[in-house]
């Protein structure tokens, strides 16, 4: 298999192309400029068939691609902060209509004030809207995850938001090893034929509902984003068999004998990983849970992974901060857990603002909660030490 | 720590120069020597002339942190004219400062490097030997490269050149005669004592 050095953006870019997506439609924003500008370059080169299409906001954009997607085509977005937030109603849109559009968002903080750092707020903020998401933790999971994507949004026709933070991502340069068209296209059938709109046959849909008959659409909705863990992974059976790696719901390390479970998402997962066993002094016994698909959160197998007698507390490391409640990932764990065998303290370090996670502030982090005891909602500030 | 051969580059530069360029095609030398790379620039908005560094860290084990590099092994530097408190700090003290610098004023270099090992090579020189210049400002990035591979013996030159092969967007020629001239003509600066 081909391996090449490529950055996270160009990694999705290929992966579109690979995809065989037939409309991608993008407003370019930093830090996923480079992203649409790899698709469009092939466009005008002839090399992606599928077509391009500019618009002057990210409303065009979502507002473009639902309507492509309701013709039957295979759809590409993405986007960052601002951008993923004006196409907000629309994200809610797209859910309800069951359409399978596949959409990047390269994580950027959320103005005011402006900032290109890799805040989680913006994806975060869309955790209702009821798209599928993941977290990325490095480039070739950048590619694989956006061609996993397709595949899972028309088997189960709900859209995808796969998430990467914007530069320690989207602009670092690493080794990928690449999928080859006939790989794809085999994990990949063209798209399913989806009763398109045609002019020879005119119909409303989506008109007007009562509480009884949205209820049911909510129900419906409802239980098929319960599925989707499962349907991950039969896919991912696939996957592996066809590209020879595996993507777990959520990713596991040292939980067998921590002591200590350290809960992440995104490409901070990688800087505790490749520390684990060497921070404070290798004393304190560690663990990492990084969570990947987080809509919808894989409730069973992550309180299955961390079911473990020897441990003692759980720290989760939020680049983000849902202002007077804390961290969303540590609120979505403590709602998970409740009522579960789990009895001790969920701690937070909040990195909020795209604060860096390096071992030191790690090991910083790890000590100053140490002291803490019976603060339950208590959160370090990385930007505090 | 948590690898032992990991190894942490810092470039600066200025926003055209192509210190991201650099750091991407030495992370594509690494790549050919066994290595798993990460190449990255500096998160921000990079505006033409300004001051902008690129970062390069690379081991044998996949499993390197993810944060900036706030204390590098190795510092580049395209234009001399950077502020020396920029461009020396977090360098560990058994690290290296290669310089874009004419020999004649080492002197100066060997009392900012303060006792690490200190490299000059003429780049600026060079580039205009093969008329890389942009709006008057040297395109220092292929030889500096050339000089960078050479000094952490990183690959051949042999290597280099076919890493070079087809990633330089314009000018391929000459950068690549940039680089082979960075490689060949980098010198170590012997220091007196007294700045050790």
């Amino acid at each position: 298999m081909e391996r090449k050095l490529m950055n996270g953006n160009q990694a999705a870019a290929l992966a579109v192309k690979l995809s065989r997506v037939q409309v991608v439609c993008a407003y370019p924003i930093t830090p996923q400029t480079s992203l649409v500008e790899n698709i469009a370059d092939m466009w005008a080169r002839g090399t992606f068939p599928g077509e391009y299409v500019s618009v002057e906001s990210e409303y065009s954009a979502m507002s473009y691609l639902i309507g492509a997607s309701y013709a039957g085509a295979r759809t590409f977005t993405a986007t960052s902060c601002q951008g993923l937030a004006y196409m907000h109603e629309l994200l809610h849109w797209a859910a309800g209509a069951r359409l399978p559009i596949v959409l990047v968002n390269v994580n950027r903080a959320m103005g005011a004030p402006w900032s290109l750092e890799p805040d989680q707020l913006d994806s975060l903020s869309q955790r209702d809207t009821g798209w599928v998401q993941f977290y990325c933790a490095n480039v070739q999971e950048i590619m694989d995850t956006v061609l996993f994507s397709f595949r899972l949004v028309e088997q189960t026709r709900i859209p995808c938001m796969v998430v990467y933070d914007g530069f320690v991502l989207s602009h670092t340069y690493e080794v990928v090893e690449l999928p080859n068209q006939e790989q794809v296209d085999a994990f990949l059938p063209s798209p399913p034929s989806q009763g398109a709109f045609h002019p020879s046959r005119p119909q409303t849909i989506q008109a007007v509902t009562d509480s009884r008959y949205l209820s049911r659409v909510l129900q419906e909705r409802h239980l098929s984003m319960i599925k989707v863990p499962g349907v991950v992974k039969e896919i991912d059976l696939e996957f592996q068999e066809i590209f020879g790696r595996s993507y777990p719901l959520a990713e596991a390390a040292g939980l067998e004998e921590a002591e200590t479970v350290i809960v992440t998402a995104g490409s901070l997962a990688q800087t505790v990983k490749s520390t684990l066993y060497s921070l404070n002094g290798g004393k304190e016994k560690l663990g990492l849970l990084r969570l990947r698909l987080f809509r919808p959160l894989p409730g069973d197998e992550i309180a299955s992974l961390l079911s473990r007698p020897g441990l003692k507390r759980i720290v989760v490391i939020d680049r983000n901060v849902s202002a007077g409640t804390g961290g969303i990932f540590a609120q979505e764990l403590r709602a998970l857990l409740q009522g579960t065998f789990y009895r001790g303290e969920i701690y937070e370090l909040n990195l909020a603002g795209g604060v860096d996670l390096t071992p030191e502030l790690l090991n910083k982090g790890l000590q100053a909660l140490a002291g803490k005891s019976g603060s339950r909602g208590k959160i370090i500030w990385g930007v505090d030490l | 720590m948590y690898t032992e051969d990991l190894m942490e580059i810092r470039i600066h530069g200025r926003g055209g120069q192509g210190a991201v360029l650099a750091a991407t095609l030495a992370a594509e030398v690494a790549f050919r020597r066994g290595y798993y790379p990460q190449a990255f620039p500096f998160f921000g908005a990079e505006r033409r002339g300004a001051p902008v560094a690129a970062f390069l860290r690379y081991s044998r084990s996949f499993l390197m942190p993810r944060c900036r590099i706030y204390e590098p092994f190795c510092v580049v530097v395209f234009d001399a004219a950077l502020p020396k408190e920029v461009i020396l700090e977090g360098l560990k003290k058994e690290g290296i400062l290669l310089v874009n610098a004419s020999e004649d004023i080492s002197p100066v270099w060997s009392e900012v490097a303060a006792g690490r090992k200190l490299y000059l090579v003429d780049a600026s020189h060079i580039a205009a030997d093969y008329g890389l210049l942009s709006s008057g400002m040297p395109l220092v990035s292929s030889v500096m490269l050339g000089a960078l591979v050479k000094i952490l013996q990183l690959a051949p030159l042999q290597v280099l050149e076919e890493a070079l092969q087809g990633k330089i967007p314009q000018f391929e020629r000459e950068n690549l005669e940039g680089a082979r001239r960075g490689y060949k003509e980098v010198k170590e600066v012997v220091q007196d004592a007294i700045f050790r």
